[in-house]
């Protein structure tokens, strides 16, 4: 799906595609955050067939004008995993509403797994 | 420990209960300019409060370092290590407990910790701070914290060299490379201000290095944060003392020592701060004698930036910014030009958003006014076709009840307005207004700003074209043939009076001239015309017909 509104000219269209790569782009960004993972085993099956998409680890659901969010993220082991997520929530919240003008009603983030450096 | 005979102010290795001691400092230097780190982030949110947000994640490990009585330094920056984590908040937060882990791991098993271990545990925080983010921005903290690495790289030490020399060296490369980051990212490039986070650090950092220097923990000033806020929220008859003095005192010149400043104003006044700053002391005080509070400080030395305020006088300000008068009914317009808004003001509007045809107000300019308003109904006139939207989306978020008449015209709204009953609801007002508004003709004569087509009709650039309920209805190179052909398409049997609004760049005279001509040419058909100085750009005249 996507979200839609219109003005007196048009209609404005932004698909989930778009609004997943604003979110993974801005939770990479994030401290702590080492990588985004795949959703699914069906999503890891289908990324060997194609190239790594941009907008991976992130499920967008929206209709209308609402926006919800599923993050899937790796962590770097020692952070506090709950002071991260929280900043990731925030951070995607405020690039994905500032960007689409779209709000955005919830944010999950999902740490699915932990990078233990070697040191 | 070795260097229990070291003179206070120079050592060679520094041990745990020292390490302790500078972390402490570094916490309470930090909290006392936190709302100066926060002042300095640009992006709005997330992550909005960086001063405050590390000051309680350092605030973490000096409690716990208040708990502690380990005594090395490699114990000490474990707790200090795991506190952090803990107490983590934002993400400057967590960088920062990344930065202590990684020294930390810099520090493991050492009971002492030497120049040489020193070095290696800043470079080992700095990386671990670096693994903790995918995508490292320059122009953060990260920056920093990598510069100072890069800068003492070649530091070397010798049997005796002294590490209060070699963290002025990191405070001095750090602040240098503080300053840079306002040229590594637009975004601080454009407030002109330095990374908030780096800032952040740097005054941890400074903290701790206070200490070595003098022996003695930097001091809190918790009372600051609390005084900002009571300064505004006190009612007229609470308030004992009415002045409100603030003056800066320059410390190089010194002439008595600063803290009896404190004692004496506490006599005369409440709210007393007084704060010491690097290399001025901050006075705030209220009390009834400013006079005094001037003299005293200049006992101290010179004064800068004073500033003397009178409370009473702000809280009646502020009483008088409470709410309005509740009324029945109010009306938001849009309109520009001084006639315009002057005719809708003597209508009984009760607020007007300047904007129009080139400035189409937005959607917040609506709730503000909307939310200063006090009725039972809100009717609001867009006079636009472009802003309605708008308008809509403020009545959406709006808790109010708010009509909004949607009048695509200047001349809509004010035949809306006149059509207001205050003896029928709201639903009926709204109806009656808006068939009003659409009985009314409404013209306007403006230029063309480019080329266009328009069905039949060319337009040049320049042009002056008539247009009648929006559209494009007739052109010519002259503002009165022009007018006069729109008001011969808007006149039929119907028509009764004519009224025109004549913009700010038509004269009187001009807009006399007009109107004898339209007299005359309908002498026979009995319609009154009418020219009111509308003022308003762009628009040589609006004009309507009913």
């Amino acid at each position: 799906m996507a979200v839609k509104t219109e003005n007196v000219y048009g209609n404005i269209v932004i698909s989930d595609e778009v609004i997943g790569k604003i979110a993974a782009a801005e939770a990479t960004k994030c401290v702590g955050v080492v990588g985004m993972a795949f959703k699914s085993k069906a999503d890891e099956l289908a990324s060997i067939l194609k190239k790594d998409s941009a907008n991976k680890g992130v499920k967008v659901t929206s209709s209308g004008n609402s926006i919800c969010l599923q993050l899937h993220i790796i962590a770097e082991y020692g952070v506090n995993l709950n002071a991260i997520s929280n900043n990731i929530v925030d951070a995607v919240k405020y690039a994905v509403e500032s960007m689409t003008g779209f709000s955005v009603d919830k944010v999950v983030v999902q740490v699915e797994s932990v990078r233990v450096s070697n040191d | 420990m070795i260097n229990m005979e070291v003179n206070a102010l120079s050592f060679a290795t520094i041990d745990g209960i020292t390490l302790k001691q500078m972390i402490i400092s570094a916490a309470n230097n930090l909290s006392n300019k936190k709302v100066m780190v926060d002042d300095l982030n640009v992006f709005p949110v997330p992550d909005g409060d960086t001063g405050t947000n590390m000051s309680l994640t350092v605030n973490a490990v000096k409690t716990a370092l208040e708990n502690s009585d380990e005594d090395t330094v490699s114990a000490i920056a474990e707790i200090a290590a795991n506190a952090s984590l803990r107490g983590a908040r934002g993400n400057s937060g967590v960088i920062l407990s990344q930065i202590f882990r990684g020294f930390s791991k810099g520090l493991k098993g050492l009971d002492v910790a030497d120049g040489d271990s020193i070095k290696l545990a800043l470079n080992s925080a700095k990386e671990t701070a670096y693994r903790a983010v995918m995508k490292p921005q320059e122009g953060t903290v990260l920056t920093v914290a990598r510069q100072i690495c890069e800068g003492i790289e070649d530091y070397t030490f010798e049997e005796n060299t002294d590490l209060v020399e070699f963290l002025e060296t990191v405070v001095v490369v750090g602040n240098k490379s503080l300053d840079s980051t306002t040229e590594m990212l637009p975004a601080l490039k454009q407030a002109n201000v330095v990374d908030a986070g780096g800032k952040g650090l740097m005054t941890l950092l400074e903290g701790a290095l206070y200490f070595l220097k003098n022996g003695v923990v930097v001091g809190t000033q918790e009372e600051k944060v609390e005084f900002v806020t009571e300064d505004k929220y006190v009612p007229l008859e609470d308030i004992k003392f009415g002045y409100c003095t603030e003056l800066i005192i320059k410390k190089d010149e010194l002439k008595a020592p600063w803290k009896k400043l404190r004692k004496k104003l506490e006599y005369i006044g409440d709210c007393v701060i007084v704060i010491d700053d690097s290399d001025i002391i901050k006075v705030h005080v209220h009390s009834n004698n400013p006079g005094i509070v001037l003299e005293e400080s200049l006992k101290l030395g010179e004064i800068v930036d004073i500033k003397i305020d009178n409370l009473k006088e702000q809280s009646r300000a502020m009483v008088k910014e409470e709410p309005k008068e509740y009324v029945e009914n109010a009306f938001i317009t849009v309109a520009t030009g001084e006639g315009i808004v002057q005719v809708f003001e003597e209508l009984g509007c009760n607020s007007i958003i300047q904007g129009g045809q080139t400035m189409n107000p937005s959607t917040e300019d609506f709730v503000k006014e909307i939310d200063c308003l006090n009725a039972g109904n809100i009717y609001v006139f867009p006079n636009n076709k472009n802003i309605i939207l708008a308008a809509e989306q403020a009545k959406n978020i709006s808790e109010k009840n708010v009509i909004v008449v949607p009048t695509k015209t200047i001349v809509q709204g004010i035949s809306a307005l006149l059509a207001f009953d205050e003896d029928v609801d709201a639903q009926e007002n709204a109806d009656a207004m808006l068939s009003a508004a659409q009985s009314i003709k409404s013209g306007s004569v403006t230029f063309a700003a480019r080329d266009c087509d328009i069905d039949d009709l060319h337009v040049e650039k320049d042009d002056i074209m008539g247009l009648l309920e929006g559209k494009i209805c007739t052109a010519s190179k002259d503002v009165f043939k022009t007018t006069l052909e729109v008001v011969d398409l808007m006149v039929d049997d119907d028509v009764t009076s004519v009224s025109l609004y004549r913009g700010e760049e038509v004269s009187e005279q001009d807009a006399d001239t007009l109107v004898a001509a339209l007299e005359e040419k309908y002498a026979s058909s009995d319609i009154d015309f009418t020219v009111y100085n509308g003022g308003q750009p762009l628009y040589y005249y609006y004009i309507s017909a009913e």
